[in-house]
């Protein structure tokens, strides 16, 4: 790789460490600090600091840390976040300032909206950032869930422009992308799946998620790699300050968290487990069925500990281990399936001056599917998976009133595994060639800024710059172009280069306040990904296979266009938006037509490249204050996707282009005890391909499919309602219920359709080909019972 | 080199496996997981009902199922696709035949005329087409052209040079539950060229030749080696009985194999039939299109080279 590449960042960062002298007036002084929750110490996340009687004002990053450059003078500082009480602070700036503070939570809660859509009071209409979501657990927790379980990925797909993948499904799509095209992070850490069962379930424990954030169009520089969105999920720090618990029992997992402080003030921990326990419950039933002898469970644990050396220092370590099992055991089968992720990240909060923050990283990621099998002297393995080493310098740096900066410096190491076989019969061992591991290199420099214009008009800025190598070892077969058939081998060294690409991926974003209610924004993005999911199933399952750019696959590049009209009423109580969007995705990728799975293959000879296209208007009117809060979204979109060697060369719609997207959430407060809440939700059938006609080869029924996603499933809507009740809170031991109805009205929405046979020529004379559509969740009520002490 | 051989035990052990949840042996590389999961699952909570699919009013394909095989004329069915959702009745078998197209197949040097006949069989009246004037032979490409209704429909298949069997044998204590079925084990010496496909038959005393469930084999994997697996009885999809005892023979049987090297196309075909007929695809995923190799048409001009092994199973 070149070597200029990797000087890029330090240029930045010597640039920007004399940035102040040259480029800003040096009679301001700064004001700055960090902003915590009293009682427990978590950061704060995006809280606000005005200044009173100016539009002047700064927010808190990632770990509650704000900077605020002012001339000489005394001024009220306005803390504010919403379900915390506002500070208003007035000090006289004589000199540069540390102000550390601790916001309480409000004692008289106001019942507030789930979802933010922006994070603060009128963030909505005031920051240039679109398309953010920020969702704090504890907002959510009123909303109903399938079988007891807070789910923050079910949450996000009630937003305008973000859908779920099916019935049930954790597994999200946004704006026409694919399910590979999210950057799902916890604790900065990659989630290559972040789902459990078929993605009925994400891997975020509730309990241990303190604060997500979602964007769906002007990703910041800082994020890169994946071109639809980005999903940024921290842990909770732990409470410093006292030792507590929590946890609950729920109709099919339980879960525990356990917190407190290791020196007061000064270190924390946090663990957090749950595992579902159906495999138990159901063992008994299942003794004498077909069942017998199958398990299925799985868990998660999430742990964190942190530990502040000085004002200026503080280092986190965290962790997340989570795998699904599912196993066979008869007299003489023995199979089991275990799969999951696992994350480490080491991170180190350091500030060089009040002006520039440090965030460091050192990150592991693992995701692992494992299939083994065996009877009497045979056994048989298959392993796939990617394993990512991964570090990071982010900056945050602060210059003055009108500029908030980002800069920093990325590099990842992946290590794929694609699907690869291997068994042994007694002592014969065999493992086939080509079930090689692929190694590369990606890394990415970026700088972004935040600039107050003038009092209107305000743009973040930021560009990307990124590559990616595949090195060796690896050999790569070279196929004969008419027959198809391996004709020569390419051997490459460890650490030898494969092929290289880079591109640059700006964003630019701009508000243009129309008056103190209303704004109208812009946003342009470009982003290039290069690790690509291949999936021949229209929904994310735990065998799917991340591969790399290669000589063959090419990188992804989003294009996304966006214009949206904000506008706020009641004093910030609703925000409403109009946006509309255009996005264009190269370089997609599909199996080839007529692609079956074989083990071992060539997988890069199977895939067809394509575009995809998508362009729609999302309507979305939030009110987010008082007893009644909630939000309305409705999405008019359209995406499909065009391959030279699919459906003869035509367009065709992306398997989810729904037209049309409904989602309505409500929550009502009735007392300090009693919470309701609802969602309901109507989507345009997902598109698939239907059978055209049959025919008959050797005596069988064959079909004959005229194009692909030709037709669509019925329309899919749901009315789920739950109702949360809570013990006094004035008890050290707190403890309440959460009940909830999913599929009130038990409406058999399509999970899928599949053909059905009946009767044979030979015994019947007549044969019945029928659609059937299977349905998955009827009614569910469940009930969960939460504690705290 | 074992690896066709533990391929192949572990193909039949989670055949067996899946066996045991009531259904049809289905199997995928890549995928079976999901689907055993998904199984129990969709019997926890699904539930399921009859629906109503407006489908296309396409036009009508005509569907070619031809072969030429070493020492046999060519022969052919030519036929048209019937509307997807709908039942067909076996008396109504004979409307789908097309009839008086002119079909010809050219060796290179030859080409000659296949002659329509009309065959009663099953209480119904179906039509074939043979071409009594050629005999295949190993080595030499063919070229089907059929003019019917004002279309032209085109094909190319060869038949490659054989490939046979080293050796056949059984093997007792198969089933632990019954000691009167045996295995077939084969040994087979593929050759160093890559790029061989074969298709087999097996036929028990005498009766015909039933193809396997997976009855396409690529050499990609076991190229250029030696090794011995066992074979899977051939099964007629149409009758229910035809999965008691899945893969296996019994003692006393007459056992021959039918072992037929085939062209890349005429595997590609088989391959993308067997994967739909077994079900074996995930119920979200696009469907496989079938990859025909006749332009114009859907179905398959296939040449066999095959070669026979048979062996008697004692009492």
């Amino acid at each position: 790789m070149n070597r200029c590449f990797f000087c890029f960042p330090f240029f930045l960062l010597i640039l920007f460490a004399h940035a102040p002298n040259l480029l800003f007036a040096q009679d301001k002084l700064t004001i700055s600090g960090f902003v915590k929750e009293a009682g427990s110490g978590e950061s704060m996340i995006g809280c606000t600091i005005g200044v009173k009687g100016t539009t002047t004002g700064a927010s808190t990053n990632d770990y509650g840390f704000y900077s605020l450059s002012l001339s000489p003078g005394t001024y009220t500082l306005v803390f504010s976040f919403l379900g915390f009480v506002q500070i208003d602070s007035t000090i006289l700036i004589s000199q540069n300032l540390r102000l550390n503070i601790n916001m309480e939570t409000e004692v008289n809660e106001i019942q507030e909206i789930v979802v933010d859509a922006a994070d603060t009071k009128d963030d909505n209409v005031r920051s240039s950032q679109m398309g953010k979501f920020d969702l704090s657990m504890e907002r959510i927790k009123t909303l109903p869930v399938i079988f007891g379980e807070q789910d923050i990925l079910k949450t996000i797909q009630l937003l305008p422009g973000i859908q779920g993948g099916g019935e049930g499904s954790s597994g999200f799509y946004v704006r026409g992308g694919g399910p590979d095209q999210n950057l799902i992070l916890l604790d900065e850490a990659t989630v290559y799946n972040a789902s459990h069962l078929f993605g009925f379930f994400s891997v975020f424990n509730s309990d241990a998620i303190h604060n997500t954030t979602l964007y769906k169009e002007g990703m910041p520089a800082e994020y890169g790699g994946r071109i639809s969105s980005v999903l940024d999920i921290s842990m909770k720090d732990g409470n410093n300050q006292s030792f507590h618990g929590s946890g609950g029992i729920g109709t099919i997992a339980t879960r525990l968290t356990l917190e407190g402080p290791i020196v007061k003030e000064k270190s924390s921990f946090i663990i957090s487990g749950r595992r579902t326990y159906f495999d138990v419950i159901t063992r008994p039933f299942i003794q004498n069925s077909d069942f017998k002898g199958s398990t299925y469970y799985f868990y998660d644990l999430n742990a964190k500990a942190n530990y502040q050396f000085s004002d200026n220092n503080k280092l986190f370590l965290s962790g997340y281990f989570g795998r699904d099992v599912f196993a066979f055991k008869s007299d003489d089968i023995n199979l089991s399936i275990p799969w999951g992720n696992s994350t480490a990240t080491l991170r180190w909060n350091h500030l060089f001056s009040n002006k520039l923050f440090l965030n460091a990283s050192v990150i592991y990621q693992d995701y692992q599917f494992e299939l083994g099998a065996n009877q009497d002297i045979f056994e048989f393995s298959l392993l796939s998976g990617i394993r990512d080493f991964n570090t990071k310098l982010d900056f945050d740096y602060f210059p003055n009133v009108r500029h908030q900066m980002k800069f920093g410096f990325n590099y990842i190491y992946h290590i794929f595994q694609p699907s690869s076989v291997s068994g042994r019969s007694g002592d014969v061992e065999f493992n086939p060639e080509g079930t090689q591991k692929l190694y590369a290199h990606e890394a990415a420099a970026y700088v972004q800024d935040q600039f107050d214009v003038t009092e209107s008009l305000q743009l973040n800025g930021g560009i990307r710059i990124s590559a990616f190598e595949q090195v060796g070892p690896s050999s790569q077969i070279i196929y004969d172009q008419f027959t198809g058939l391996p004709e020569d081998t390419i051997i490459y060294a460890p650490g030898q280069h494969i092929k290289t690409y880079g591109g640059l991926e700006p964003r630019l974003m701009a508000r243009f306040a129309l008056n103190r209610t209303s704004s109208l924004k812009a946003a342009v993005t470009i982003n290039n990904q290069y690790i690509h999911l291949v999936s021949n199933n229209g929904t994310t399952l735990p065998t799917d296979i991340w591969v790399p750019s290669s000589t063959l696959v090419k990188p992804q590049i989003g294009y996304q266009y966006s214009l949206g009209f904000f506008k706020n009423f009641m004093e910030n109580a609703i925000e409403t938006s109009v946006e509309v969007y255009y996005k264009k995705l190269l370089n997609q990728i599909e199996y080839r037509e007529g692609y079956t799975p074989t083990p071992n293959e060539n997988l890069e000879e199977s895939f067809v490249f394509g575009e995809g296209s998508s362009y729609g208007i999302e309507f979305f009117v939030n009110k987010k204050l008082g007893d009644f809060t909630g939000w309305v979204g409705y999405t008019l979109a359209f995406t499909d996707r065009v391959f030279e060697d699919l459906n003869k060369g035509e367009a065709f719609p992306y398997r989810y282009d729904r037209r049309h997207n409904v989602s309505v959430v409500g929550s009502y407060r009735l007392n300090e005890h009693w919470t309701f809440g609802a969602t309901f939700v109507f989507q345009t059938g997902i598109a698939f391909t239907l059978p055209d006609s049959k025919y008959f080869i050797e005596g069988n029924i064959l079909t004959y499919y005229s194009g692909v996603n030709t037709t669509r499933l019925p329309a899919y809507n749901r009315l789920d309602i739950a109702a949360t009740y809570e013990g006094r809170k004035d008890r050290k031991f707190q403890s309440g219920w959460s009940f909830s109805i999913y599929n009130v009205y038990n409406r058999a929405n399509p999970y899928f359709i599949y053909t059905s046979y009946d009767g044979t020529f030979l015994q019947d004379e007549q044969i019945t080909v029928q659609a059937k559509q299977v349905s998955l969740f009827p009614i569910i009520p469940s009930i969960t019972y939460n504690f705290k002490f | 080199m074992q690896q066709g051989k533990i391929l192949n035990k572990l193909l039949n052990l989670l055949q067996r496996t899946l066996a045991r949840f009531g259904d049809k042996p289905t199997f995928s590389f890549g995928w079976y997981g999901n689907i055993l999961l998904l199984q129990i699952l969709l019997l926890l909570t699904a539930c399921e009902k009859d629906i109503t699919i407006e489908t296309g009013s396409g036009e009508a394909q005509f569907v070619v199922e031809g072969y030429i095989e070493s020492g046999l004329p060519p022969y052919l069915l030519l036929t048209k696709t019937t509307e997807y959702y709908s039942t067909f009745y076996l008396d109504s078998l004979s409307e789908i035949f097309v009839h008086d197209a002119v079909i010809t197949v050219s060796d290179g040097t030859q080409t000659i005329q296949l002659t329509e006949f009309n065959i009663d069989t099953l209480g119904t009246s179906i039509s074939a087409y043979v071409g009594f004037g050629m005999i295949g032979e190993v080595g030499k490409t063919y070229t089907l052209n059929i003019e019917t209704e004002g279309k032209l429909l085109t094909a190319i298949t060869t038949i490659p040079q054989p490939l046979p069997l080293d050796s056949i044998w059984y093997q007792t204590g198969a089933d632990q539950d019954n000691d009167t079925l045996v295995e077939l084990i084969c040994r087979f010496s593929d050759p160093q060229e890559l790029g061989q496909y074969i298709r087999y038959f097996t036929s028990v005393n005498n009766e015909r030749y039933l193809p396997g469930f997976n009855s396409v084999f690529e050499d990609v994997l076991i190229n250029g080696n030696t090794f011995d697996f066992p074979l899977d009885r051939g099964v007629d999809r149409n009758d229910t009985a035809a999965f008691d005892n899945y893969g296996l023979f019994r003692k006393g049987d007459t056992i021959s194999v039918k072992w037929a090297a085939i062209d890349k196309a005429h595997f590609d075909f088989w391959r993308t039939v067997e994967f739909e007929l077994g079900g074996q695809g995930s119920p979200f995923a696009t469907p496989v299109i079938i990859q025909s190799n006749i332009n114009g048409g859907q179905g398959i001009w296939g040449g066999y080279s095959s070669t026979f092994k048979s062996l008697i199973v004692p009492e």
